[in-house]
């Protein structure tokens, strides 16, 4: 995508099943880091998986336990690498980890990362961002699907990452 | 583990014969601005076919209630276990007006068909044959970077979905759907942001890249959808100098009348969608649910 002059900046607001909200603001630094910061409201205490997949067309569900999410696609990797925790080599670019939420429900997000980028060809914008059910394991759980998506279950909200005005 | 190995590895084979069947349709459907084919019966084509100098400014929508699509890629997957599934699939769509050819796939439940036949049509047609059917690509991704892009309007009150795929690089698709409007007309168009943090009021204006903005109208300016008494309206057109790449991150807003002087009354981001061989897959690992399994309310707005 052609870069806007000066800063860019992109915008997800997150809906999910039953009172899952949240919005996230990502801006990207002249040294090539991508701050991503925002909460999350209603998810159940503890770890959720957080990731950025490849396509933000959700419009083929594909998820039978939550009736009101749907599907993105797979993971954002566009190196086909495998996955894993965010400092790790092998990992794919939209594996950003876990989000934690605590007894209120509520994860507050700050996450500086240098594989998701909002300008050029391998820019998040357009893309889903997505907060599973269950813990991302960083592909150590040893569970068949860990290598591919970190065993973390339903996804239960997505937003897609919009361009946000600079000024 | 083996078991994903396999559905990757089947995908990944199946890839290269996707790519050979584009360059094949390629060669078989040139494109238009290269050489005579039947799309040259069609104003807009001879609209190309002037010298850059002498190009009209004027972008807008065409649309007409017989108007012929320019052709395009088009992929499903269909749930087919067996060689009649492919004979009834392949006969119903050949029914279909518009539609060129239809190749399936079986080991992967693929229906590639090319033609200028909507995806609502399309869509409808497969169901018919009581197979589920789900769209999994436009476009031709070799052809450009991104070739497709979606909207989805997913309520309280208004339900649409906006297809966006490129033709070729002066022409794009646009299909929409929708429910919930009130009857009537309602302007809609492309904005530059696609910041829903106070939903359509935040999206900015009308996106008109630099190079248009001596255009009598913006680039993103989508005219005007008409929904009926039940509060539908259906869109499938063509808007020349729209360049999907550049509209992703961006949004689609719909007007409560036919004047944009308002916000809004609601907005969806412009999401990257998967091209033709893009998106072979079957099965959901984050839940082990398979595509086919997926309850049919997670589809409610493509089937708006």
């Amino acid at each position: 995508m052609e870069a806007a002059k000066g800063t860019v900046k992109g915008v997800a607001i997150i809906i999910g099943d039953n009172n899952i909200r949240g919005s996230l603001q990502f801006l990207q630094h002249p040294n090539g880091t991508t701050h991503v910061t925002g909460r999350v409201t209603g998810l159940s205490q503890g770890f959720h998986g957080f990731h950025i997949h490849a396509f933000g067309d959700t419009t083929n569900g594909c998820n039978s336990t939550v009736l009101t999410s749907s599907t993105p696609g797979p993971h954002f990797n566009p190196f086909k690498k495998d996955h894993g925790a965010p400092s790790d080599d092998k990992r794919h670019a939209g594996d950003l980890g876990n989000i934690a939420a605590g007894p209120d429900g509520v994860a507050e997000i700050s996450i500086r990362d240098r594989q998701i980028p909002l300008t050029g060809v391998h820019s998040i914008i357009g893309r889903a961002v997505v907060v599973h059910a269950d813990p991302d394991d960083l592909g150590r759980g040893g569970h068949e699907l860990s290598k591919t998506t970190g065993n973390a279950g339903a996804r239960v909200a997505c937003g897609i990452i919009g361009l946000q005005s600079s000024v | 583990m083996a078991f994903l190995r396999s559905i990757a590895t089947t995908a990944i084979a199946t890839i290269p014969a996707a790519l050979a069947f584009s360059s094949s349709s390629s060669s078989s459907f040139p494109r238009s601005s290269q050489s005579p084919n039947p799309q040259n019966r069609l104003g807009l084509v001879k609209t190309l076919a002037t010298p850059p100098s002498a190009l009209h400014m004027d972008h807008k929508l065409s649309s007409q209630p017989d108007a012929v699509l320019p052709e395009l890629l088009t992929e499903f997957m269909v749930d087919m276990k067996c060689e009649g599934c492919v004979n009834a699939v392949k006969n119903k769509l050949n029914e279909i007006n518009g539609v060129k050819n239809v190749e399936v796939d079986l080991s992967n439940q693929v229906v590639r068909i090319l033609g200028s036949t909507p995806v609502k049509t399309m869509t409808e047609a497969l169901e018919q044959t009581g197979r589920k059917a789900r769209l999994i690509g436009q476009g031709v991704p070799e052809d450009f970077l991104i070739s497709a892009a979606v909207s989805e309007f997913k309520g309280p009150d208004i339900f649409g979905v906006v297809r966006l795929a490129q033709v070729n690089m002066e022409l794009a698709r646009i299909e929409a759907n929708f429910s919930g409007l009130s009857p009537g007309k309602h302007g809609w168009s492309i904005n530059e942001f696609g910041d829903l943090t106070r939903g359509a009021a935040s999206t900015g204006k009308m996106f008109n890249p630099v190079n248009e903005e001596n255009s009598k109208e913006p680039l993103g300016d989508l005219g005007t959808l008409e929904a009926n008494e039940k509060g539908e309206a259906f869109y499938s057109g063509v808007k020349e100098k729209l360049r999907v790449a550049d509209l992703i991150g961006r949004s689609v807003v719909v007007y409560a009348t036919e004047d944009k002087s308002e916000h809004g009354i609601t907005a969806a981001v412009i999401a990257r969608s998967a091209g033709v061989g893009e998106n072979y897959k079957k099965l959901c690992t984050c839940d082990g649910t398979t595509i086919w399994e997926a309850t049919d309310t997670d589809f409610v707005t493509s089937k708006v």
